[in-house]
């Protein structure tokens, strides 16, 4: 089994502790928050491939962290309360994974971990995929001293082909304005 | 119902541009089929429904949706056994189970289940479970396309050479690695470096995660070579005491490359033939048919077109097979510029090899290894290449000296740095075109495009009598 790092925000001390043991146990590095504010500098050290965070906290709630962490491109799981399907799903609506009832089934955490990291490393294959094959500084630069050199030359033949013949132009008149600012009759 | 698509789901993919995603529901309740697929073809889904795990299975063979929601209490099927045969496939599947079933389907995810929703299903959860599992699909499917590309960037290129003809050659073999389930026939003399060839079409293609296998068709009996092929089940026959996969097997989701095909023994042509029209095989003595998710690149120096005249070689394998040919020409016909490349490339790869050994030639033993026939090709080239880079291990050159005999022998023929006349290269050329003929001069002069007549002046010239 592949281990990843994960971390767990939740102010209850009775699931944060044995979620902890139980996915140390693993082979998992394991962090864990007791609060959304904690939780997201942690993140921010830690880079977790998979952050676990319950739905209903003091302070900063859980929508709130899901909302911050995802702003991050963070891949999230949501712990809820029996029988609150919709705001799971609503959660799930807002970038979360899945989510997972409370009491906590471990067996059915661990899977969901597991596929919600897998989708982690996926995002991240993609981010570097895509940096690498962007075309090359070099390349980039060449192509900005092509326009460039496009630009100078275009306004250098403008000066040689327009340029010397100023006499020929009709001097614009310079506007004056009819009434002097300001004076109302 | 089946394929069917709304008006605004039509709609919406042609002002986005994107193809719209397909799920496959896979549940024996015709209600709980209707209800699901009537509310994802309302989301803008294409749908696929099937009552059992067997046509399940065959739809998402076919129609390869992005995402299978599979109900695991199936009449026909177990439902984990059904999600084994999904899985293998490469599918993205969502269950749904019924309250008591939550530890299967825990056990079902730790198998490779995406998520799960338990009945009765509400649409909302389906809703957003189904667009998870599309986004993995959509990432899986798009690292895969990224990654064929960034291959594609760093493998291909330099491959064969530096010409215009070689560098033609390339990017047909960049689009042939793009297409990943195209068979390919690759033909050339022995040496011509198609083995490397093959690996580095499956190195540029999206199936470079997975596996590479290699098999030689010279050279095995024809029970021994099936056996290497299609694997046996225990039992299949005396010796079999245990299962064992294929090689088709063990290629699945990667490249299988079958050497000299030109010598697969007529029985097996037919299996073979099987395996490339349907993707399917059975292990000797196996009953159960085997979907094998596999590129064919198959080589051969043979003249197959002339084995097929012959009878030796079928038709219809042919045909298979020769879907893209790409000929790989002996080095001895590759312009200049294109073997000094080659000696690079082999001298370089080689310098991992040898550590402390010269990479450097001097400017003689470069002339003769451009000047070199290489009736043996690549393969002769790397060899002669490491013999001398042993043999120059104190030198800071590989030089003439380090050359062996048939170089050097031709070598010591030239004097010195003077370039040879034309009057001395022709007597060459022509000396050596009527060796070749045995003396006959009406064929050498054939061969020269000149007339008997002229040959014959130009042999009492040139003092070749």
């Amino acid at each position: 089994m592949n281990t990843y790092r994960i971390l767990f925000i939740d102010d209850d001390e009775h699931v944060l502790e044995p979620v902890t043991r139980y996915f140390a146990a693993l082979g998992h590095d394991v962090f864990s928050a007791s609060s959304g504010t904690e939780g997201l500098g942690l993140f921010e050290q830690v880079e977790p491939h998979v952050t676990v965070v319950d739905y209903s906290m003091p302070g900063m709630s859980g929508l709130d962290v899901l909302a911050a962490l995802r702003r991050k491109h963070a891949t999230v799981i949501m712990l809820t309360g029996r029988g609150e399907v919709a705001t799971a799903v609503e959660a799930m609506r807002l970038g979360a994974e899945t989510f997972l009832q409370k009491p906590i089934d471990m067996p059915h955490l661990a899977a969901a971990v597991e596929k919600a990291a897998e989708k982690a490393e996926l995002r991240r294959h993609n981010r570097e995929l895509r940096a690498r094959l962007r075309p090359g500084l070099k390349r980039r630069l060449a192509r900005v001293a092509v326009i460039v050199v496009l630009v100078a030359g275009a306004i250098g033949l403008g000066s040689v082909v327009g340029g010397g013949r100023d006499y020929d132009r009709p001097e614009r008149p310079i506007p004056v304005p009819l009434e002097p600012a300001g004076s109302v009759q | 119902m089946g394929a069917g698509r709304t008006a605004a789901a039509r709609e919406r993919q042609v002002v986005s541009g994107t193809r719209s995603e397909t799920v496959l529901i896979v549940d024996d309740d015709p209600e709980i089929r209707e209800t699901l697929a009537r509310a994802l073809d309302g989301m803008g889904y294409e749908v696929l429904a099937e009552p059992t795990g067997d046509g399940g299975v065959a739809a998402y063979r076919r129609e390869r949706p992005d995402v299978v929601v599979l109900d695991i209490g199936l009449p026909d099927r177990s439902g984990l056994d059904v999600l084994e045969d999904l899985r293998q496939d490469g599918a993205v599947v969502v269950l749904l189970t019924g309250r008591a079933d939550v530890p299967t389907a825990v056990s079902a995810m730790q198998r490779g289940a995406e998520n799960f929703l338990t009945k009765p299903v509400e649409l909302p959860h389906l809703a957003v479970a189904v667009a998870r599992a599309c986004e993995k699909a959509r990432l899986r499917r798009e690292v895969r396309r990224l990654r064929g590309r960034a291959y594609k960037e760093s493998t291909l290129t330099g491959t064969l050479g530096v010409s215009p003809a070689m560098q033609a050659k390339e990017r047909e073999l960049e689009t042939i690695a793009g297409s990943p389930r195209t068979t390919v026939l690759l033909t050339g003399e022995s040496g011509t470096g198609k083995g490397r060839v093959a690996q580095r079409i499956h190195a540029a293609s999206p199936r470079a995660d997975g596996p590479f296998v290699e098999i030689n068709c010279a050279g095995l009996t024809a029970p021994f070579l099936a056996d290497e092929l299609f694997g046996h089940e225990r039992g299949a026959f005396t010796d079999a005491r245990d299962r064992k996969l294929g090689l088709l097997e063990v290629a699945h989701g990667g490249t299988a490359f079958l050497d000299e095909i030109g010598d697969l023994t007529v029985e097996l042509q037919p299996k073979l033939l099987t395996v490339l029209e349907s993707r399917r095989f059975r292990r000797l003595g196996g009953t159960r048919e085997i979907a094998a998710d596999v590129r064919l690149i198959v080589a051969t120096n043979h003249d197959l077109q002339l084995a097929v005249e012959q009878g030796r070689f079928r038709e219809d394998l042919y045909y298979r097979i020769a879907v893209s040919i790409v000929e790989l020409p002996p080095v001895r016909d590759r312009t200049r510029e294109d073997r000094l490349h080659l000696v690079r490339q082999v001298l370089a790869e080689l310098s991992t090899e040898i550590p402390d050994a010269p990479t450097d030639l001097d400017s003689n033993a470069l002339e003769r290894l451009l000047a070199y026939p290489w009736p043996g090709n690549v393969r002769e080239m790397r060899n002669v290449l490491e013999r001398g880079m042993i043999m120059a291990r104190t030198a800071s050159a590989i030089g003439l000296q380090h050359l062996p005999g048939e170089l050097r022998r031709r070598a010591t023929r030239l004097p010195g740095h003077r370039f040879r006349s034309l009057q001395e290269t022709t007597r060459q050329h022509i000396g050596r075109v009527l060796r070749g003929h045995g003396g006959n001069r009406t064929r050498a002069a054939a061969d020269l495009g000149i007339s008997r007549v002229t040959l014959i002046k130009k042999i009492r010239e040139l003092e070749l009598d």
